[in-house]
């Protein structure tokens, strides 16, 4: 059974670098109104980086 | 006779015997057009002269026995995303309001081909995304039509047209046909060319279908696809198909009345003598959200990233939200993500080797209330997965909005698809339509 590390302790630091990009690139007002979509997004991204791909799939 | 009511393939068959002339088929349906649609807003542009001309040009030549194919003198409403020459594609936003483009997209060459005259441009959502559009349920103007093919679906079911082409990224195709009580299609992405068509996800946007049968469905596949169909028995044995239902997740996700829709009409396929049994699914399904949308929001991103700055007040609030957040994933992540659909869709795939067909609920239930386009979560999972889908319609919720199934067999396999689904419906036997 695969568990997405959906409530990982990574979560909240990949949320927190990816509101640093938001504000880089969209200002911190607009930032700070994704605040719960990049909370989402943190937990998918690491469901994503977390699965064991190997080498032997290359596309 | 009341061309408006026919299916596609009666009234191409009645224009082939000579009792159904086109241009009167046509005008018809913009009487139709002109009594409904004001309340369905299911179309966008048509071109009353041009359609016209078209539908006299076919009435000449079936008069002198004389038929490009098998969709000669038949009306198709067409999503506003297709390019279509000479007629504007606005893609539902201001950024193309006045777009005019000078050839059309493979699906529009290929209808035309086969005799089909393009009767106009359906309804899309704002760039083909979450953000609404004006078109309304025909069963219930209160309600959703369903997206982001709108448009394509409502105008079926409002039988202003008998056959419609929509697209699919997510849930754009198998939602709205089971909002608006019509059967669709949405093929193996390789079955049908998207090009010339704007784009959401390219990875993950299908060309799909909507008609009032399963005949319409297979007749129209037949003409769109790139590759022939792979033969299978005109009339399929019950006892030899197996359908699978599969419960986890997706009845998890279903209302009372849609669970109970499934739960009646296993009962009446296992009489009707197909194999039904429950599917057990693989483990890597829980991580299809994620996947799905990783790809989503990355390449919404790479296709928006100038035009939304061009652009911005062109743009509904969720198509920004999905593009600012795929401007923050990087490449390494979206790559990964693309490998990991392979293992999904290795895996996904295995459940084929018990099973001929799949059945899920085409939707949570009836449409929502209000105009949000509600949710995709039943087609998610076999768009990532490549599988080719169908929605039937399978009865009436309490409050008088169609219910719908959903069918999904392995990539390539629409023939058995198709033979399945019509022997389904046969068992269904769904007869209603809306009251407008």
């Amino acid at each position: 059974m695969i568990t997405p590390p959906m409530n990982s302790p990574t979560v909240p630091i990949v949320a927190d670098e990816l509101h640093r990009r938001a504000v880089e690139k969209f200002g911190s007002e607009r930032a700070d109104a994704l605040r719960p979509d990049l909370l989402q997004l943190a937990r998918e991204l690491e469901a994503i980086n977390s699965y064991d791909i190997g080498f032997e799939d290359e596309p | 006779m009341n061309p408006e009511a026919l299916t596609l393939v009666e009234a191409a068959g009645k224009i082939r015997d000579g009792v159904l002339s086109p241009l009167d088929y046509v005008q018809s349906l913009f009487a139709r057009v002109d009594a409904v649609d004001p309340r369905v807003q299911a179309w966008t542009t048509i071109d009353r002269a041009g359609v016209l001309a078209e539908a006299r040009q076919m009435e000449t030549e079936a008069r002198k026995k004389q038929f490009r194919g098998a969709l000669h003198g038949i009306p198709v409403g067409v999503k506003d995303i297709f390019y279509t020459k000479d007629l504007k594609t606005t893609m539902g936003s201001t950024a193309f309001a006045d777009f005019v483009p000078t050839y059309d997209a493979s699906v529009v060459k290929r209808l035309k081909n086969a005799g089909a005259i393009i009767m106009g441009k359906c309804v899309t959502t704002i760039l083909v995304f979450l953000d609404p559009g004006p078109t309304r349920n025909p069963w219930n103007t209160e309600h959703t039509p369903g997206g982001s093919s709108s448009g394509s679906a409502a105008a079926v079911a409002a039988r202003t047209c008998p056959v419609s082409i929509g697209s699919q990224t997510v849930g754009s195709v198998g939602r709205p046909g089971a909002y608006n009580g019509v059967v669709s299609i949405m093929p193996t992405q390789s079955r049908v060319n998207m090009a010339g068509a704007f784009p959401l996800a390219w990875s993950l946007d299908h060309v799909g279908i909507f008609s009032r049968s399963v005949g319409d469905i297979e007749v129209t596949l037949e003409c769109l696809s790139e590759t022939p169909m792979p033969s299978h028995p005109r009339r399929v044995d019950n006892h030899k198909l197996r359908i699978g239902i599969v419960k986890e997740f997706f009845l998890d996700k279903a209302d009372a009345e849609t669970r109970g829709k499934i739960d009646e009409l296993a009962g009446a396929l296992m009489n009707a003598g197909f194999q039904v049994a429950p599917v057990s699914l693989p483990a890597i399904f829980d991580l299809h959200p994620a996947i799905l949308r990783t790809l989503v929001r990355s390449e919404a991103a790479s296709t928006h990233e100038q035009l939304i700055l061009a652009k911005p007040n062109a743009y509904g609030p969720k198509l920004r939200d999905l593009v600012q957040m795929g401007e923050l994933i990087d490449a390494s992540t979206y790559l990964r993500a693309r490998r990991i659909r392979k293992h999904y869709q290795r895996d996904m795939v295995r459940l084929f080797d018990h099973f001929d067909v799949l059945l899920t609920p085409g939707a949570p239930g009836p449409a929502p209330a209000g105009m949000a386009t509600g949710d995709p979560v039943m087609q998610a999972p076999w768009t990532l997965a490549d599988f080719p889908t169908m929605t039937l319609p399978v009865g009436l919720a309490s409050n008088g909005l169609p219910l719908g199934i959903q069918l999904s067999a392995a990539p390539l396999h629409e023939g058995l698809l198709l033979e399945t689904a019509r022997a389904v419906e046969e068992v269904i036997g769904f007869k209603d339509q809306p009251r407008l």
